[in-house]
């Protein structure tokens, strides 16, 4: 069962690691991204951070939302990580369905909007995020659970 | 002379190189960098890759980080290069000092294997230590 999913464009970090997964009692990580995935080094370094009680698994996109995302029966308490917001559609546009979408970590500077110190959206994470409103899914932004979620105003009012 | 760059999530690397600092004297080459969470990932990668190029007299650097697992030893790990760029991670003040005693006599990839069996071992559980001198 995916129990959160996060958009954090550092993917597997402290904030995860140390914050995150003790705080939902996760025993799984998955990273689904495919850039992360097609890079050896990167996969590797990911995965040594797993430990007893918390496995750690990079895959592809689709892999991840069809193998894990759709999987109701799987035993695991999983937080799945998408680097942005467009890959978190694409995600949803698998079929995979969540209540809530964590933002934790996006820097478009480049005409970007910024919304907590770590969450600086431009006009297309906006668009997405506002469909993902419209869809009913509620955006939660914060980088650790301790804080408090900052509410997402998109900037049409919607 | 082997270079150091140390980074670390905020402000500990600045810290830990005064602290270092106030007990040996002024050590060059030594670039420190702190990670905040407003830094977009592309940034620190850039920053850290000039600051090992400055660092670098010719005997490679080591780059000192706080925890495997997080951002500054991820991004430092892709600059990883053998007898040119070693990451240790872990850093405490114990190895630093260390390392500055030690960066003009060894070559970096023996000084790399000895500082990280040094930073280990200079963690110590007091109360254990005083009970086997009983």
């Amino acid at each position: 069962m995916v129990i959160l999913v996060r958009v954090d464009d550092r993917l597997l970090h402290g904030q995860i690691i140390c914050s995150w997964v003790p705080f939902t009692k996760a025993d799984s990580l998955v990273v689904a991204s495919d850039e992360a995935a097609g890079d050896e080094l990167t996969s590797e370094i990911m995965c040594a951070c797993g430990c007893e009680g918390l496995t750690v698994r990079v895959e592809k996109l689709s892999e991840a939302a069809t193998r894990i995302g759709l999987c109701m029966s799987c035993p695991d308490r999983v937080i799945m990580i998408v680097s942005d917001v467009r890959d978190a559609m694409r995600l949803y546009e698998l079929g995979m369905r969540f209540a809530s979408l964590n933002l934790g970590n996006i820097h478009h500077e480049k005409n970007g909007r910024t919304i907590t110190p770590s969450v600086i959206v431009n006009g297309e994470d906006e668009k997405i995020l506002d469909r993902f409103k419209l869809l009913g899914v509620e955006i939660d932004i914060r980088d650790v659970p301790t804080k408090e979620p900052v509410e997402y105003v998109s900037r049409t009012g919607a | 002379m082997v270079g150091a760059v140390i980074i670390t999530h905020g402000d500990i690397s600045r810290s830990l190189c005064e602290a270092a600092e106030a007990i040996t004297g002024k050590a060059d080459m030594i670039k420190t960098i702190s990670v905040k969470s407003s830094n977009a990932t592309e940034d620190i990668r850039n920053t850290l890759a000039s600051s090992v190029k400055e660092a670098d007299s010719g005997f490679g650097v080591i780059i000192f980080t706080d925890m495997f697992g997080g951002t500054p030893t991820n991004i430092a790990l892709s600059l990883l290069e053998e007898g040119r760029v070693e990451v240790i991670t872990g850093v405490n003040l114990p190895m630093l000092l260390k390392f500055i005693g030690h960066r003009a006599e060894k070559e970096i990839g023996e000084l790399a294997v000895f500082l990280r069996e040094y930073g280990r071992n200079s963690v110590i559980l007091a109360g254990e230590m005083l009970k086997e001198k009983k």
